[in-house]
């Protein structure tokens, strides 16, 4: 059924405004081969397709900026999505966690090199040694090994973030310090907390003030009272009749703001990718990051253990894809249960790249619409790998046996020339927030190649994930999901 | 009887059009009908519409709702009306805490325990805000003795809050959401703003009457204030909550939600209001009780940053009328659409506001002269012809955020005891009742609240 459809029809003068003003907002040329009108129709086609809600696209390359949206921000209300709808872009915030900080390297209030306890007294997580050695560095390139997927809440009060880093005291080590890369959520949380200490503030209060102002940012909040002025969009997912619904659930818990809780719109989001390229100075000509930071957050830092992933390596909060004779593509996305941000920029060509879907299909509209324009600035995006007509004859038996993670225990057996994978939720504040069939959950391995194999989807239509096996300073893992988890048997 | 659609939405259009309301909402329930009328804006930034499904604050109509969930409590016997609060809260503190420890429940929800009423202060916006707030009410005195009058009261709504916590072990928001908002079936009900944002929303407008309306600088008042103002609905909602009170505490799915006695106590008057022209003649328990042409009505008012509610139910009738706005002259608008629906469905004469009469009286001014002052204002009155004339200053923490902290009064008298004063941008008149306790103490009775005179000379300054 066209989504659309649901929508209530009554003239919103918010939305004639807004199409009055699209075509002084977006500066393509007439005769461009980028016209306003056909990424219009692209988008709209795309978001029938895959049947969102809706959908904002917006691009700028050089000081061309083209900004559409298609379909409703909210089925209820019947509001149109407009590059203006405000988005919860989750994990994107993290490269505004990173910029902060960041800030207060140019301004030698931090050092990424020195332990994080000496900058929060008191810190401190389950391995002493982890305690110890973890810095600034390693939560920016999820390099710490601390347990990644700490979803506590801590309320709405100003205390929150501390009382999950307090909360942190528990946490246990995906793998030792600096000993491989792993997808860190709680290590933003504590960067952010690293934030509210030195800038003497809560971190929203510290994101208005030394970000979002300089930037002019006007919009971008995170708080659901400082965003309630606008428009915003609400997440969709499908309900038990599996007709598509709002979400009606707040995620962005207060304490989980600086790896998630950034709300902002596409515009915003480009002014911020343009400050990045132009090396730390905003559209507005205001000054946010050194050259030398700005340059230093999209260089690379570590390594993505697997290969077959779209991102390559991570620099200090933005995720970079560097293929041989390919430009530099940095980014970073974001996803909640029913939000997701797709946000790519590439410096070299000056382009940036931003889509928000608030439903599903995020990936389907993203490929169809940011792939030409990467094609234009020389890089050739990522395809996700296939599984092969016949099964790779490898030996299976290396990868065989039990790994683990605080969260999480991974069990392979072998299953004729595949391997069987038992992936059992042993966190039991995770488990809690799962029904119980996905508690525990079997997925077929496909070999590739030895060291790796595609984990079968549970959707057909759906990617293939990678899974690679590798060894790392003595110790083997497996990683998936921009995950490591440790061989433990 | 009922109105057609387009009778409402003209009435409403009409008045919000006359009184600058940048948006509006309107749900009248009559004949077992309910009719919605929408108009103007949520936002004159954004410019959204207003439809009849966007939520407004309600403020302060969210106190027959806290007053409801402590009615529930009572029937299940966790809490007696009558005996003293500290029984439920043993911590609670006041200034006089002889004086504290006779406040019932009683008082709290009937606007008569004394305690000074307007004790605003933001604890942030954590669980733990009502604590808090209790916590910091140790400095708190009291505007008149317990029971001995009228005296609008949020820190009492507060109190009673922080009491719903301690017996269900929930916050206020979470006792309201399941307690009434869930079996009312009331889905475009919250109390918090990020439950808000999933839906229309409006925002309040402030600012010169002469002048475009400005976007009120915040949306909400602190969490604090929950239990006395921070209920967010449609006008829908507010009729559907008006019409559990209607239909005798049963749901629309006909579940006794509260029992009939207990609706019906709601009703029965506690304490008489001094100044019977502003609100209503008397207080039951969480409603105000309006003696219009000789009918029974109930109801309650709401005022936050920016944005005005009213809520009517006329059981004879079986009417229930809820009116929202985001601005604008909100008296002179409810002025105008009220008395209308009123008279067409209930046969009611609304009174007249209260207004100086053409030849004025020839009163006694001298005795009235003085200072008046309790938490929040302190009114400086000297004789000034037939009349008194003098000032309303604003005191305390929220004179800092109040553009004007001063106000110039000039008291026109109407009767014996009874002046009247005008803001030059509106029409309606504010009533100024001078009157004494029992105790021959004397008052100031005005905007619902009463205050204390402290020295029979003003203060020279």
């Amino acid at each position: 059924m066209p989504v659309r459809a649901l929508a209530r029809h009554r003239s919103d003068r918010y939305a004639e405004d807004y199409v009055q003003g699209r075509q002084a907002t977006n500066s393509a040329g007439a005769d461009s081969a980028t016209r306003v009108e056909d990424w219009q129709e692209r988008l709209d086609t795309l978001v029938a397709e895959v049947e969102a809600p809706g959908a904002a696209f917006g691009f700028q390359r050089g000081d061309e900026r083209v900004l559409v949206a298609s379909g409703v921000a909210n089925l209820d209300t019947g509001q149109p999505m407009t590059p203006e709808t405000l988005f919860p872009v989750a994990s994107v915030s993290k490269v505004y966690t990173a910029t902060l900080a960041m800030q207060l390297v140019d301004e030698g209030k931090l050092d990424l090199d020195r332990p994080v306890r000496e900058l929060l007294p008191g810190f401190r997580v389950a391995d002493p040694a982890a305690t110890e050695r973890l810095t600034p560095r390693h939560l920016l390139t999820h390099s710490g090994g601390i347990d990644g997927d700490k979803f506590d809440t801590f309320g709405r009060g100003d205390d929150a973030i501390e009382r999950y880093v307090a909360d942190c005291a528990t946490l246990g080590q995906v793998h030792d310090v600096g000993a491989t890369f792993s997808y860190c959520n709680s290590g933003a949380i504590i960067l952010g907390r690293i934030v509210e200490v030195l800038r003497e503030a809560t971190y929203d209060a510290a994101l208005r003030e030394h970000l979002l102002t300089p930037l002019g940012a006007t919009k971008t909040a995170m708080l659901p009272e400082d965003l309630i002025w606008r428009p915003m969009a609400a997440g969709h997912i499908k309900d038990e009749s599996e007709t598509l619904a709002v979400f009606d659930h707040w995620e962005n818990d207060r304490s989980h703001g600086p790896a998630g809780g950034v709300v902002t719109n596409v515009s915003e989001l480009l002014d911020f990718a343009r400050m990045h390229i132009d090396l730390g100075i905003a559209p507005n000509g205001n000054r946010i990051l050194t050259e030398e930071t700005a340059r230093s957050m999209r260089a690379t830092q570590v390594e993505v253990p697997n290969p077959y992933e779209d991102v390559t390596h991570w620099g200090l909060g933005w995720e970079l894809a560097e293929r041989p004779g390919q430009p530099t593509v940095v980014a970073h996305g974001g996803d909640l249960l029913a939000h997701h941000a797709r946000f790519i920029t590439c410096p070299a060509a000056e382009l940036t790249l931003c889509l928000l879907v608030n439903g599903n299909g995020a990936d389907r509209i993203a490929k169809a619409l940011f792939s030409p324009l990467l094609a234009d600035a020389g890089v050739t995006p990522h395809e996700p790998p296939t599984p092969p007509e016949t099964p790779a004859q490898v030996d299976p038996s290396r990868v065989l046996g039990t790994y683990q993670t605080p969260a999480v225990r991974v069990r392979l057996e072998a299953d004729g020339d595949r391997v069987r994978s038992t992936f059992t939720i042993v966190s039991e504040q995770i488990a809690a927030m799962l029904p119980p069939n996905q508690r525990e959950t079997i997925h077929e391995l496909v070999p590739v190649e030895d060291g790796f194999y595609l984990m079968k989807p549970d959707d057909e239509g759906d990617p293939w994930q990678p899974v690679v096996f590798y060894e790392s300073d003595g110790q083997d893992y497996m990683h998936a999901g921009l995950r490591a988890v440790r061989r433990v048997s | 009887m009922s109105l057609d659609q387009h009778t409402v939405q003209d009435l409403l259009e009409s008045a919000a059009r006359r009184h600058k309301v940048p948006g509006a909402s309107l749900a009248v329930y009559a004949d077992g009908q309910l009719t919605e009328a929408a108009t103007g804006v949520l936002n004159v930034e954004t410019e959204v519409e207003v439809t009849t499904d966007s939520l407004f604050q309600i403020g302060s109509v969210t106190k027959p709702y806290t007053a409801s969930l402590i009615m529930q409590l009572a029937v299940e016997g966790r809490l007696d009306l009558d005996a003293p609060v500290v029984a439920s809260l043993p911590e609670l503190r006041l200034a006089d805490q002889e004086s504290a420890e006779r406040v019932t429940m009683r008082h709290l929800l009937s606007h008569s325990s004394g305690i000074e009423g307007d004790h605003f202060e933001d604890f942030g916006r954590g669980d733990d805000v009502l604590e808090r707030f209790v916590a910091s009410c140790a400095a708190l005195g009291f505007s008149h003795p317990v029971g001995a009058t009228m005296s609008y009261c949020n820190t009492g709504y507060v109190i009673a809050g922080r009491i719903i916590e301690r017996l269900t072990g929930q916050t206020w928001d979470t006792a309201l959401a399941e307690r009434i908002i869930g079996p009312l079936g009331l889905d475009h009900t919250v109390t918090l703003p990020e439950q808000a944002l999933r839906f229309r929303t409006a925002h309040g407008h402030v600012g010169k009457l002469d002048e475009p309306a400005q976007l009120a600088p915040v949306w909400t008042l602190p969490r604090s204030v929950g239990p006395a103002g921070l209920v967010c609905a449609t006008a829908a909602d507010m009729v559907a909550f008006g019409r559990w009170h209607l239909d005798e505490g049963r749901t629309a799915d006909d579940r006794q939600a509260l029992s009939a006695a207990a609706v019906a106590s709601m009703q029965d008057a506690v304490i008489d209001i001094p100044d019977q022209w502003t609100l209503g003649k008397s207080w039951g328990l969480g409603w105000i009780l309006y003696d219009w042409d000789g009918r029974h009505v109930y109801g309650h008012d709401g005022a936050t940053i920016g944005q005005t509610a009213w809520l009517r139910i006329v059981p004879d009738s079986g009417v229930v009328v809820g009116m929202l706005a985001n601005g604008g002259r909100a008296s002179d608008f409810y002025r105008d659409v009220y008395p209308v629906l009123m008279r067409e469905l209930c046969e009611i004469t609304m009174p007249s506001p209260l207004s100086p009469p053409d030849d004025l009286p020839d009163v006694e001014t001298a005795a009235y002269a003085g200072t008046y002052e309790r938490l929040g204002v302190r009114y400086e009155l000297d004789v000034s012809g037939t009349g008194l004339a003098g000032k309303a200053i604003a005191t305390g923490p929220l004179a800092e955020i109040d553009p004007d902290p001063v106000e110039e009064l000039t008291l026109v008298p109407v009767a014996e005891g009874v002046f009247a004063t005008k803001d030059p941008d509106e029409d309606t008149w504010t009533p100024m009742v001078f009157y004494e306790l029992d105790d021959g103490s004397p008052y100031l009775h005005s905007s619902a609240r009463a205050t204390p005179k402290v020295s029979a000379k003003r203060v020279a300054r």
